[in-house]
């Protein structure tokens, strides 16, 4: 998405652009957790709806684009359950490349990308996920267990951004 | 397992679709309108899939994670992603492990080696060893020395030659551009050469006598012409020193020994540093080998002729 088309979420383009990715991730998780198939092309199918509202002369006050884009995506998976139910896919009047490519050497991506992680942060993956001291990992850290947590998510989502990534090269 | 709190209790029943759709509602409107709720869910998600793959879920999470994760394309990648993570995690942890210990075992296994003769050996290395190793680490330290001067020479032989390289592209372009500029000269001099030998042709085809009051009958050899077979025009100049103007030229030309030919010409003239030159111009082709003639006739306004001048001059036709 341009920048000039995210003003409605900031006017400040950085702001805008974080902003954004935020909120497309909430609507990623509203359409995957309503189990649609391809989430990401409908959240996107969301954005290019809001924007075409917005240059209808739809106004959206500074403090709602979220809960605008919120209302945007329950019709759009309204439309999607009532296509879906006809046996049609929503998806299918709208162009999209939701094509994956398969990578040819997947471990080599994840090999290269937890390689890219500071050691710390690659010590504290591994034993999150193979020791089972969650109790002992808060002591150690310092921190709640869904400060942990959080942590761990967002190193977590920095390793899938580089693993996408490599495997699209 | 430990305890979760009412907030997390409440996450988890969403992520394991255990919701009404009003409740569900709810929960989705928090995470719009809360990026840091969504990143909380988030996370416990991690968590609740990575207890899944450790067998730490109690059934009924456990029967909720294969049927909302598993069920969903997306949610389901999130899943294969986090076991390739622990399985490529767990791989590396074996790994370095394994390297540990074939390193500790080897060394164990030396050690309790049955045959005396070879424990004393292995004793009297390990004090040559560490008597030695000063020895070794000021040894070390010289061919450290001497290694890092040979790479300063091999870079700066490596330099010479980029340099090198260098100078030899740059002849080969000067030379390139030699051979350019010689090619363009030697077109030019094609040129001039067809031009010059237009010119000669130019030359044979046009013959040019200059005739003065000297060429005149019983003043010596008279000029010749010498006209090639290509010779197509007779340039004649013919000098006047008569100050007297007139309004046009004729001239009256005769083979000795023949007729007249009067030929009516407007003739150009042009002045000399003594009187005047009339130029004429005749053809070629009513010369024959022999001696001529010519009377140039002066033309008043009023159309009254007079002589002006008698030249003479042989021709030669070849």
């Amino acid at each position: 998405m341009m920048s000039s088309d995210n003003d409605w979420l900031d006017p400040d383009p950085a702001r805008a652009e974080e902003k954004y990715h935020e909120l497309r991730r909430a609507l990623i998780e509203y359409f995957a957790r309503r189990r649609c198939r391809d989430a990401e092309d409908l959240a996107d199918e969301v954005f290019s709806r809001v924007v075409e509202q917005i240059k209808k002369g739809t106004r959206i006050e500074k403090e709602d684009p979220r809960r605008f884009a919120y209302g945007v995506a329950k019709n759009v998976y309204r439309e999607y359950v009532r296509k879906d139910i006809r046996g049609e896919k929503i998806l299918q009047e709208i162009s999209f490349s939701s094509t994956i490519p398969v990578p040819n050497n997947p471990d080599a991506c994840i090999k290269e990308c937890l390689e890219s992680l500071d050691p710390n942060e690659r010590e504290m993956l591994e034993r999150w996920f193979l020791d089972q001291d969650d109790d002992q990992m808060e002591k150690d850290m310092g921190i709640s267990r869904n400060s942990v947590r959080i942590r761990i998510h967002r190193i977590k989502k920095r390793l899938e951004a580089c693993y996408d990534n490599c495997k699209r090269q | 397992m430990r305890q979760r709190s009412d907030r997390e209790k409440l996450m988890v029943r969403y992520l394991l679709g255990e919701m009404t759709d009003e409740e569900q509602a709810r929960v989705e409107e928090q995470f719009f309108l809360d990026p840091d709720y969504l990143e909380e869910l988030q996370a416990l998600e991690e968590e609740l899939v990575r207890d899944y793959l450790q067998g730490r879920l109690s059934d009924r999470e456990r029967k909720g994670i294969e049927v909302v994760y598993l069920d969903s394309p997306h949610l389901s990648k999130r899943v294969e992603f986090s076991i390739s993570l622990m399985s490529h995690l767990s791989r590396l942890r074996t790994e370095r492990r394994e390297e540990r210990v074939s390193w500790r075992q080897s060394l164990l296994a030396s050690v309790r080696l049955q045959r005396p003769a070879v424990r004393i050996s292995l004793a009297t290395a390990c004090i040559i060893m560490f008597v030695a190793a000063p020895a070794l680490l000021v040894q070390t330290l010289r061919l450290s020395n001497s290694l890092e001067q040979e790479q300063s020479q091999r870079a700066a032989l490596k330099q010479n030659e980029q340099e090198l390289q260098r100078q030899l592209d740059e002849q080969r372009l000067r030379a390139d551009q030699l051979r350019e500029q010689i090619d363009r000269l030697e077109r030019q001099r094609g040129l001039l050469e067809d031009e010059l030998v237009r010119l000669k042709r130019a030359q044979s085809i046009i013959v040019s006598l200059a005739l003065s009051k000297g060429s005149v009958r019983g003043a010596g050899a008279p000029p010749k012409l010498i006209l090639q077979p290509d010779a197509k025009l007779v340039r004649l100049e013919l000098g006047v020193e008569s100050k007297v103007e007139y309004a046009s030229y004729a001239v009256r030309l005769k083979m000795v020994g023949g007729d007249y030919i009067r030929v009516q010409i407007s003739p150009r003239t042009k002045r000399a540093t003594s009187g005047k030159i009339v130029i004429l111009s005749l053809p070629a082709d009513i010369f024959a080998t022999g001696d001529y003639l010519l009377t140039l006739v002066g033309v008043s306004a009023s159309g009254v002729e007079e002589d002006v001048e008698d030249y003479s001059f042989s021709v030669e036709k070849r």
